[in-house]
């Protein structure tokens, strides 16, 4: 059974968590520098959001465009799909002693199914940045 | 030594963030504190090395998920937060399951003894938890499994386009009409 | 090895890569801003020191004596945080990052010139590009400013768009290595330039040049860069997701964008153009040290970034996604079919 002293991490990671902790140390100085030697003398004016000189008007979080949350989604799940394929790809060749060709088509019959769902918004054009109807009407590409 | 330090440091930041995700007002701040809760969860993972794992975790849930979610909660323009009301009935709710979860813990580690004793750990090889493992189960003994993941993953890209928007013009025009289309800048 | 020598020679590697690549970082945009000068015909900076090599260290003590304003706007917290984590995130990346082999000094070998040879190797770094995305959103977000705002919306869905091709360009060398340690990759291709991935016989050349080709145009966007730029297209965005940063938070963001260029450039190098192996095996070329080598690479890179921004016009977001998705994605899993195919080839024919 083992005891609790036995866990570890391994060497690396050790060290790689020292090098983030310089990072961090690094970015502190930074502000601490910053913060020693900045003048200080804020005014309303000043503070104000910069809107080219002009006062800001309305609120700065506007409800945005819906294909953001589209694109977020579809990157979900290529992204989970990209994390099948590298497992595989990083023992590609030994499931190819021990399987064969079968090594092979398994990823391919994966990746043809995701295709499909690839394939499938870009007919229905929800790969679009433009609508269709208003890139007819030569109104401007959205944000 | 060091990677008891190492477990306390992440054991303690996944329960501040944690805390965090419940009582931060601003839900763009929730969220961020479920950020660093998913980092330092992945630190516990690399206690047990299960580095691969760590990383997945991290990229998948950190880096994807949560984006979503951050997106989510700009679309809906949720960054002003609302007083919530303490009626008597939320405040019996609360109590309630605050309650209920502490017996259910109590139920749960009524075993463990009050020292740290780790359970018996199931024999496991110094490979778990990489990715050569994974693979290897992955692509011969749960195939079929794997095969049904990329029609679920299909499944969910098609549900999510179609009831995200609907791109026929004649719909969209529709609905510019009665001004419910988020406006386009 | 004693602990303690352990220790010291890890702290070596820390302190050396640490204040090297933070050097180059310095004097990069000088090198950037004489090039541009070059390019358009111009002299680029020229009153500080001579040829203006000074201008870094001048902008940067000029940087840290400038007022820092949080507009009244702003959400504090995370208006501090994003520099923060966009530079922390940047610098954590070069941990993993093999840039020579096992170097000596006064007759003592302090290991290889790579901080932490992680078994995640490349996946680390794509951990920390994902998280990377945060720091620019939140910049966006918690400025509480429309520009702002849309350029960190922007440049978000345009990193995670072209992470996707990134991912999937990396794929396929780690098929043809076997494994995720980026020592490993550099190792696998050792004795010349013909077995760098990039034109390996290997695989019949075409997989290694489409995946250094999508690696490279990912990159670019994941960095920002131009023709990618769109996060902080002056000409409608004034200045993007750092429109309301100032003094050091600026000067963070700033430092984080070059710290990511190395990074970028040191990735394909590792990944498609051997690393700090030599171009030649032979006799004149082996014999400077390897980290020299894989300076020459990245610096090579560096001046394509900076080439391609003096050449290119910056694209229009709707061509940016349709060329991320319509584009590169279908290429880049067309082209993991592809070295599937080439590598079992190449063993059918036992190369």
């Amino acid at each position: 059974m083992e005891t609790p002293s036995e866990i570890s991490v391994s060497l690396e990671f050790s060290i790689a968590l020292i090098f983030i902790l310089t990072a961090v140390v690094f970015v502190g100085g930074n502000l601490i520098l910053n913060r020693l030697f900045r003048p200080r003398n804020p005014y309303p004016e000043k503070n104000s959001t910069y809107e080219c000189g002009e006062h800001s008007v309305g609120s700065p979080w506007i409800r945005f465009n819906i294909r953001y949350y589209i694109i977020a989604i579809l990157f979900l799940i290529f992204d989970v799909e990209v994390l099948f394929i590298i497992p595989w790809a990083v023992q590609f060749k030994k499931l190819y002693e021990s399987l064969g060709i079968l090594a092979f088509f398994e990823m391919f019959v994966f990746l043809l199914i995701l295709g499909l769902g690839l394939a499938y918004c870009w007919v229905k054009g929800h790969l679009e940045w433009v609508l269709k109807d208003r890139k007819a009407a030569g109104s401007n590409p959205g944000i | 030594m060091a990677a008891t330090l190492f477990f306390w440091l992440c054991a303690f930041l996944a329960f501040f963030f944690g805390l965090g995700v419940i009582v931060a007002r601003n839900p763009m701040h929730s969220a961020l504190s479920l950020v660093m809760t998913f980092v330092a969860s992945a630190g516990l993972f690399l206690l047990l090395h299960a580095e691969f794992l760590a990383w997945i975790l991290i990229i998948v849930y950190s880096g994807a998920v949560m984006v979503l979610m951050i997106f989510v909660i700009s679309l809906l323009n949720l960054q002003r937060d609302e007083p919530i009301e303490f009626t008597a009935a939320r405040r019996w709710g609360v109590a309630f399951v605050v309650v209920f979860a502490a017996a259910l813990l109590i139920y749960l580690f009524r075993d463990a003894s009050v020292g740290f004793t780790y359970p018996p750990k199931p024999a496991i090889s110094a490979e778990w938890g990489s990715a050569k493992a994974i693979a290897t189960d992955l692509f011969t003994r749960y195939l079929l499994p794997f095969e049904l993941a990329s029609v679920l993953l299909t499944a969910a890209v098609i549900g999510a386009v179609v009831i995200a928007r609907k791109p026929d013009p004649n719909e969209i025009n529709g609905m510019e009409s009665t001004g419910e289309e988020p406006s386009n800048q | 090895m004693t602990e303690l020598s352990l220790a010291i020679y890890a702290a070596v590697r820390i302190g050396v890569i640490f204040s090297a690549v933070m050097t180059v970082v310095a004097f990069l945009p000088w090198i950037e801003r004489k090039l541009i000068g070059r390019f358009q015909q111009r002299f680029g900076p020229y009153r500080v020191g001579p040829h203006g090599i000074l201008q870094p260290i001048a902008d940067s003590i000029k940087l840290v004596f400038k007022e820092d304003i949080i507009p009244n706007n702003a959400d504090r917290v995370l208006f501090v945080l994003a520099p923060t984590l966009a530079l922390i995130t940047a610098v954590m990346n070069l941990a993993v990052i093999p840039f020579g082999p096992t170097f000596e000094l006064f007759g003592i070998s302090f290991g290889a010139v790579q901080v932490a040879d992680v078994n995640v190797g490349i996946l680390y770094i794509f951990g920390f590009a994902s998280l990377g995305v945060y720091s620019l959103f939140l910049a966006g977000w918690s400025s509480g400013n429309k520009y702002s705002l849309l350029g960190g919306l922007r440049s978000s869905a345009q990193m995670f768009s072209y992470e996707l091709s990134l991912g999937l360009s990396v794929v396929t060398v780690l098929m043809a290595v076997g494994d995720f340690k980026l020592s490993e990759i550099v190792l696998s291709q050792e004795g010349g330039f013909w077995n760098w991935w990039i034109v390996s016989p290997k695989w019949f050349v075409i997989p290694g040049l489409l995946g250094f080709f999508l690696l490279l145009v990912s990159a670019f966007a994941e960095t920002n860069r131009l023709p990618f730029d769109l996060p902080e297209a002056e000409t409608e965005l004034v200045a993007g997701y750092h429109t309301e940063y100032s003094s050091m938070k600026f000067a963070m963001f700033f430092m984080a964008e070059y710290i990511n260029m190395i990074v970028a450039s040191s990735i394909v190098t590792t990944l498609f153009l051997g690393g700090w192996h030599a171009p030649l095996p032979y006799e004149p070329f082996v014999l400077a040290p390897g980290w020299m080598w894989f300076a020459a690479k990245v610096f090579v890179l560096l001046f394509l970034f900076i080439w391609v921004r003096a050449t290119l016009p910056r694209f229009r977001y709707d061509q940016l996604m349709n060329f991320g998705w319509k584009f590169m994605l279908p290429l880049a899993l067309f082209n993991i079919f592809l070295a599937a195919c080439c590598l079992l080839l190449a063993d059918r024919f036992a190369l």
